[in-house]
């Protein structure tokens, strides 16, 4: 047996996988005060990143930034690690501006590392995973491949794409989890022997080619942003040298060439089976379905400032190699373009999702956490977020803690997860904005007024990072009190600025507030032309929120309105051992959805894909007949 | 099988397969020399990449450290990068290298040099067409070259053992490469079988040091190392060893050691310039070749480059006494082959 | 709910004669007929197979007589109506007999069925859904032929057809704005926003349309509200007869309301009038004119339609001028009765002080009638019924959700104009949509992403 220490019984929590959910899991469990144990086949490979060289974006910013406000690592380690910074819809409202990295991947890894192990309670081991061990429907622990046995009160998997990994190229097909590394085979069967119900995905990544080979000359420079935001509201993070990215397109000759060997795509030849993202199709796919579209955007980043290998967005394939190169060749500026890697499909199993209770728990087997790829989602904030939940409930079930959930009008999170066990997956999962119903109240800027009050008592931010959020946050409540007493005069220089951004002028005393609603007016410059000293009171980030709050107010009031409104359907429970299947009103398709998702409240049951309203109403009649009077 | 005819062939002077410590000298050496040079790895992210103990060159490694010198004069890579402070320092009288900024580096130099380009892929066949060779690889690549160096390290026919525990692999978490070595042997070279062990790696938690001398290895995951310590069986048994070594039940251990079974060339198969005697063309390398140790692979990579594009055999014996004893040993001697005695 | 419980009602069944129904659903159903059956021919109810009919008559257990003659339709669970046994009672003998009937079931242990309550057995027992069993109510409740049309279109879906071309309209210019906003960083121009104006004004319009029919639905299936005004002795009474003369009264029995009162419907020309304040009519002259004005001011109030009825044979009194001054000019038709004392002549009456021109009738001899029915058909419909295929409202639930998308496009027309940006207008077509899809049931996020990615090559 491993133990932590011999005189030991075993570790609490043991996490199977250390790419960016494990890590996560692994840290908020160790944080949380539990003896923690992150396994994984390779300690070279921490927080890879196979794919795109990025985190952030719009909808997967968001979810890093709220990482971050729970205490967890992917924000501050982006911070640390990135080549190029830049704000997203700039030009649109906040609710909707994300940030987006790109990253030097090596240094991320590097970084990762080191504070993996500068965790007092986190464990490291080098192992592979051949199984679960349950002890009477509970996780007991995990035996590795050469037959050792690591006992665990909770086992939380993030096992990304090693579950019976199938590389693709053209017709080809090999066992591998990524490129180079041997699949994990034994676990997969392990895990549907205990019951766990595996579906089939398939992800593409494109080529890298050699930075020395193309001519950027002929492409357009896409520069990070000057003075860069950054992730992490905690660390004081330094301005790090910034490379650019580039852009190319392709035409009609790349698309000739490609419909010329369309046969050899694994999409005609059906090489690859599984599911693939409808949001990153390969560039094959691409032609196929838009023929019409004259050229194809091609993004090209750097993989970091050390190396040489660029990484072509845009350019997802698994055709055979030797197309790619004719491919990549067609492309302007690529036309002597050499490739450094090959671009390459990888099918594997994943957990349905629906297995899950929303604490990311399986359903029917206790204290086993399921985190990440594995249960069907893409990209690695999608992947960290669910890692965080994991690793909090995976230790607050050692600690007999109530389970943590966040709600969809919470977090992005809260989102990502309740769509995953409520809805089930298709396709591979990725966030967008339009995801979240609330999306007005979920913004970057208000991430950790929203989550850090939780992760302060969950235990996963320590007092002095609190501390920060709570003077932000009193700062912000003095701001807005002053804005809504504050009274701007009518003067010249007041009217100019109205009315040099579109609005109109004043021409009695009205508080900043009820002109700071106004859509184009903006609280510096006002500020300064009133003559209210705010720019020296308050810090930039303080203010920016002010001013997002009084903007969004109208909308902000409507949607917690909806909130309250939605809440009574969320609190209305369903127990445990309801039977769906016995209420005979219900179309059999309903029953089943139900039976399989078995949500916990109204709220949750109404969101299922395929459920009616007349469903829910019949339930709820079933509900309320069944509840004593 | 038509499609063949339009898609074209690449050609290169010299084509490296692997791209470790030998591969990445062979390469370099070769393009420094005006050569075009293809380097293949199975895995672009650990060139360079050395599993076992860091501690590259002992306290008593005299000639070792003659040969390294011998290397630096003549401008290869591995000394330069071993003279920065942050890729090795001078331990007590060892040079102790961080073996992930060591890879790092090589493979920065590998994308920066010249003529040669670096490129993931796994090499399947070699055949000879012409005067030249033919490369295969598995997802169909083919390239043509004048010479092949061989420097597959620890991968062909490599097979893991941790325990009871056997599987394929070049390392472990590493596809080892079985294409390729059924081809050498089908084209008439013979090899043995020699083993190579991955050092385990000691948690610094518990401050195990106390008790047994135990060195930092790199300055990412706070990991351990002592040369003398060797661990075996199982991940558990060998947790147990350590903490009866230790005397501490609070040791851990955060890489387990195994051990790789690989062929490597047998002794008659080339000549003292590393070219194949009956396959002209074809060279070997590194650890494949049967070399012990990293800064002799290193060494033997840098021999096999300069002989693949042909640079006077004078070169590379005469004023090179311990590259020259190197390149004997590799022909002809024992196996595993250093420049030490056994 | 009642669940366990057999409920009883009156149905009238429509277009049928003088024979009502008395229905039953419910465990006891088929048990408690039989207790009252006596079949003609012998046999016995317990062993009738489904769906059979049976000439009887119900028998008072207290007395041992036939209450009436009745056919027995006996129907087992679950090739129902509610999935449940429903015996029918057909009576010949009158509403009096549907009553006596009705007790007799009550006596033996039913329940009097609240309003929609078979129905809503149906719906919950899975036989029908939301909008089907909305629908059933209007066809139950329709009553006229338009009506019956109306409602029969909106089952079979004609109204959703319409509210989900407008949907996915909304959803294109959701599309738009949501992949501007999510896929920021690819080549996704950004929405065209004179285009999503134009669209949007469009499926404003096709709103509007669809909220002002509710109108003309709620009068297909309910009735023209329409109250007859007069001061007494103008003939308020002979013109009702008048009208009803031709046509036929539709009488509803409302178990278990609050009002007693008789509700009449008369159709005029496909439209039905809902006469309210029946009472006022009816009774006799010194029951109005007890009333007086006020009675007249509460049923105006209540009405979508005005008939104000004067006496052409006299000369106009404060009463006719009081009337005159409390109309809605809008709603009402003047009328002018008593045309065959003045034929040929100007009328007593000042007509003058009408604020619009009057139809001259004669109740009597039916002179004027026709063209007053004409009238009246088009003042309410605007000249026409609506084909019977073209999607009309008729449920306030769904007029309320279709001004409430209305109400959202017409906010993101308004945030076009002002410049706000695009996640807000997102919202409010995303509410839009929303709103509509609460009248049919469906999804927004996944119609979204479908919609977003067959529009635009999205793919990093």
């Amino acid at each position: 047996m491993i133990l932590p220490a011999s005189s030991s019984h075993g570790f609490d929590v043991v996490v199977v996988g250390g790419g960016h959910a494990g890590c996560e899991a692994a840290l908020a469990a160790a944080r949380i005060g539990c003896d923690t144990l992150l396994l994984t086949m390779s300690l070279e490979k921490i927080a890879l990143m196979p794919c795109n060289p990025a985190v952030g974006g719009v909808g997967k910013g968001q979810l890093t930034r709220e990482i971050d406000a729970l205490g967890g690592e992917q924000g501050r380690n982006t911070d640390r690690s990135y080549i190029q910074m830049k704000m997203l819809n700039t030009g649109k409202g906040p609710a909707v501006q994300a940030l987006r990295a790109q990253t030097s991947k090596k240094l991320y890894e590097d970084n990762m590392k080191r504070v993996l192990a500068a965790e007092p309670r986190l464990y490291l081991l080098e192992g592979n995973a051949a199984g679960i061990d349950v002890s009477r429907e509970t996780i007991a622990g995990v035996f590795l491949d050469d037959g050792s046995r690591i006992p665990a009160r909770a086992v939380v998997l993030a096992c990304g794409t090693f579950l019976r990994g199938v590389i693709v190229i053209g017709e080809q097909r090999f066992p591998a989890g990524r490129m180079g590394e041997p699949p994990s085979s034994r676990l997969s069967e392990n895990l549907e022997r205990w019951g766990i119900e595996l579906g089939r995905f398939q992800s593409a990544t494109p080529p890298r080619v050699d930075a020395r080979s193309i001519d950027t000359d002929k492409m357009t420079v896409d520069p990070g942003d000057p003075s860069p935001q950054h992730f992490s509201f905690f660390s004081a993070a330094t301005r790090r040298k910034q490379v650019p990215c580039y852009l190319t397109y392709t035409n009609e000759k790349t698309h000739e060439v490609i419909r010329e060997h369309l046969h050899l795509s694994p999409i005609r030849t059906g090489s690859v089976s599984g599911k693939g993202p409808r949001y990153c199709p390969s560039i094959d796919r691409k032609v196929i379905n838009f023929p019409d579209r004259d050229r194809h955007p091609v993004f090209i980043e750097p993989e970091g400032i050390r190396t040489r290998e660029l990484y072509l967005q845009g350019l997802t394939t698994s055709l055979p190699v030797w197309v790619q190169e004719k491919v990549v060749r067609a492309t302007p500026g690529l036309e002597s373009a050499r490739i450094m890697r090959p671009g390459y499909a990888v099918e594997y199993d994943f957990a349905l999702p629906s297995q899950l209770r929303p604490t990311l728990e399986v359903r029917d087997l206790s204290c086993l956490f399921l985190a990440g790829q594995i249960n069907g989602t893409s990209g690695y904030e999608e992947a960290a977020a669910q890692g965080i939940i994991a690793g909090i409930n995976a230790a607050r079930h050692c600690l007999g803690q109530e389970p943590f959930t966040l709600r969809r009008d919470q977090a992005y999170i809260g989102v990502l997860i309740d769509d995953l066990v409520t809805k089930g997956v298709d396709e591979p999962y990725r966030m967008f904005t339009s995801r979240a119903e609330y999306r007005l109240l979920l913004r970057h800027d208000n991430a950790h007024s929203r989550l850090s009050p939780l992760a302060h008592q969950v235990g996963l931010l320590d007092d002095a990072d609190y501390e920060k959020v709570v003077r932000h946050e009193s700062s912000l409540k003095d701001l807005l009190a002053e804005l809504g007493t504050a009274r701007v005069q009518p003067s010249p220089a007041v009217n100019d600025y109205l009315e040099s951004c579109g609005s109109s002028a004043i021409s009695s005393a009205v508080t900043a507030e009820k002109l700071l609603r106004r859509p184009h007016v903006s609280l510096d410059p006002l500020a300064r032309a009133a003559g209210l000293d705010i720019e020296e009171r308050f810090v930039p980030d303080v203010r920016r929120r002010a001013e997002i709050e009084l903007k969004y107010s109208g909308y902000i009031e409507r949607q917690r309105a909806d909130i309250e409104r939605r809440s009574r359907m969320e609190s209305i429970v369903i127990p445990e051992d309801f039977d769906f299947g016995a209420i005979s009103a219900l179309s059999i398709e309903s029953r089943d959805r139900l039976s399989r998702v078995r949500p916990a409240t109204i709220g949750q049951a109404s969101r299922i894909s395929g459920v009616t309203p007349a469903d829910i109403s019949i339930l709820s009649l079933y509900l309320e007949r069944k509840a004593p009077h | 099988m038509g499609d063949r005819v339009n898609r074209g062939l690449s050609r290169y002077d010299v084509i490296v397969v692997g791209a470790g410590p030998a591969g990445s000298e062979a390469a370099v050496a070769a393009a420094g020399r005006g050569a075009s040079v293809l380097c293949l790895t199975i895995n672009l992210d650990t060139v360079g990449f050395h599993p076992a103990d860091p501690t590259l060159l002992r306290g008593g490694d005299d000639r070792r450290r003659l040969l390294v010198a011998e290397l630096q004069a003549a401008g290869a890579v591995l000394p330069r990068l071993l003279s920065r402070k942050e890729i090795a320092t001078e331990a007590g009288r060892h040079l102790v290298a961080d073996r992930r900024r060591l890879g790092l580096a090589f493979k920065e130099i590998l994308e920066n040099t010249s003529g040669l380009e670096p490129r993931q892929a796994l090499a399947t066949a070699i055949e000879r067409h012409g005067d030249g060779w033919h490369v295969e690889c598995k997802y169909g690549e083919r390239f043509a070259a004048g010479s092949v160096v061989v420097a597959t390290g620890t991968f062909l026919d490599g097979q893991v053992t941790m325990g009871g525990l056997t599987a394929d692999g070049g390392r472990r978490g590493e596809i080892p490469s079985r294409a390729l070595a059924d081809c050498l042997q089908r084209l008439g070279i013979s090899f043995t079988r020699l083993v190579a062990c991955a050092s385990p790696r000691i948690s610094a938690r518990g401050e195990p040091s106390s008790h047994l001398r135990l060195a930092r290895d790199g300055d990412q995951l706070r990991e351990l190392y002592a040369s003398e310590i060797k661990l075996e069986g199982d991940s558990d048994r060998q947790l147990a060893e350590l903490r009866s070594l230790a005397r501490s039940g609070e040791a851990w251990l955060n890489r387990p050691s195994y051990c790789v079974s690989h062929l490597a060339l047998a002794p008659g198969m080339v000549g003292n310039r590393l070219e194949s005697r009956d396959l002209p063309g074809l060279f070997f390398a590194g650890r494949s070749a049967g070399v012990a140790s990293y800064p002799e692979a290193a060494a033997s990579g840098f021999a096999a480059g300069l002989a693949a594009v042909g640079a006077p055999p004078d070169r590379l014996t005469n004023d090179k006494k311990y590259v020259g004893l190197l390149c004997r040993r590799i022909a002809e001697g024992d196996r595993p082959v250093s420049v030490n005695d056994h | 709910m009642r669940a366990n419980e057999t409920i009883a009602a009156i149905s009238t069944p429509f277009g049928a004669g003088a024979i009502g129904i008395v229905r039953m659903t419910g465990p006891r159903a088929l048990d408690i007929c039989h207790r009252l059956f006596r079949p003609a021919g012998g046999g016995d109810l317990a062993d009738a197979p489904s769906h059979t009919l049976h000439y009887g008559h119900i028998v008072d257990p207290a007395t041992g007589e036939s209450v009436d003659e009745v056919l027995v339709a006996v129907m087992r669970a679950p090739a129902t109506y509610t999935r449940e046994d429903i015996a029918e009672i057909n009576c010949h003998g009158g509403p009096v007999a549907q009553r006596k009937i009705l007790s007799l079931l009550l006596d033996e242990g039913a329940v009097l069925a609240s309003p929609g309550e078979f129905t809503r057995r149906a719906f919950v027992n899975g036989r029908i859904d939301l909008v089907q069993a909305e629908s059933v109510a209007q066809v139950v409740s329709a009553r006229t032929e338009a009506g019956l049309r109306v409602a029969m279109a909106q089952l079979e879906g004609s109204l959703s057809r319409e509210i989900a071309a407008v949907r996915r309209s909304l959803l294109g210019v959701l599309a738009s704005l949501e992949a501007g906003i999510d896929f920021a960083d690819e080549d996704i121009d950004d929405v065209d926003r004179d285009d999503a104006g134009k669209r949007l004004q469009e499926q404003a319009g096709r709103l509007r349309e669809l909220i002002d029919s509710a109108f003309v639905g709620r009068v297909l299936s309910e009735g023209v509200r329409t109250a007859i005004v007069g001061k007494p002795n103008v003939g308020k009474s002979s013109l009702l007869n008048a009208l009803l003369m031709r046509e036929r009264a539709i009488v509803t029995e409302m178990p278990g309301t609050t009002r007693d009162t008789i509700e009449e419907i008369i159709n005029i020309e496909g439209v039905p009038l809902r006469l309210i304040d029946t009472a006022g009519l009816r009774n006799s002259e010194d029951a109005a004119e007890r009333a007086g004005i006020d009675r007249s001011r509460r049923a105006i109030r209540e009405a979508d339609l005005v008939l104000c009825l004067f006496d052409g044979s006299e000369r106009e009194d404060d009463h006719d001028r009081a009337l005159i001054n409390t109309v809605p000019a809008e709603r009402t038709i003047f009328v002018v009765n008593k045309s065959d004392l003045f034929r040929g002549r100007r009328p007593s009456f000042n007509l003058g002080l009408l604020p619009a021109e009057p139809v001259l009738v004669s109740a009597l001899t039916r002179q004027g009638l026709s063209e007053l029915k004409g009238l009246i058909a088009g003042r309410v419909l605007g000249g026409e019924i609506p084909a019977p295929a073209s999607p009309v409202v008729t449920h306030e639930r769904h007029k309320r959700l279709l001004e409430e998308a209305l109400a959202a496009v017409e906010r993101t027309l308004q945030g076009l104009r002002v410049g706000l940006g695009d996640e807000i207008l997102a919202e409010e077509v995303r509410a839009a949509i929303v709103s509509l899809g609460e009248i049919t049931g469906e999804e927004v996020v996944e119609d979204l992403l479908d919609t977003i990615f067959r529009q635009f090559c999205i793919g990093k």
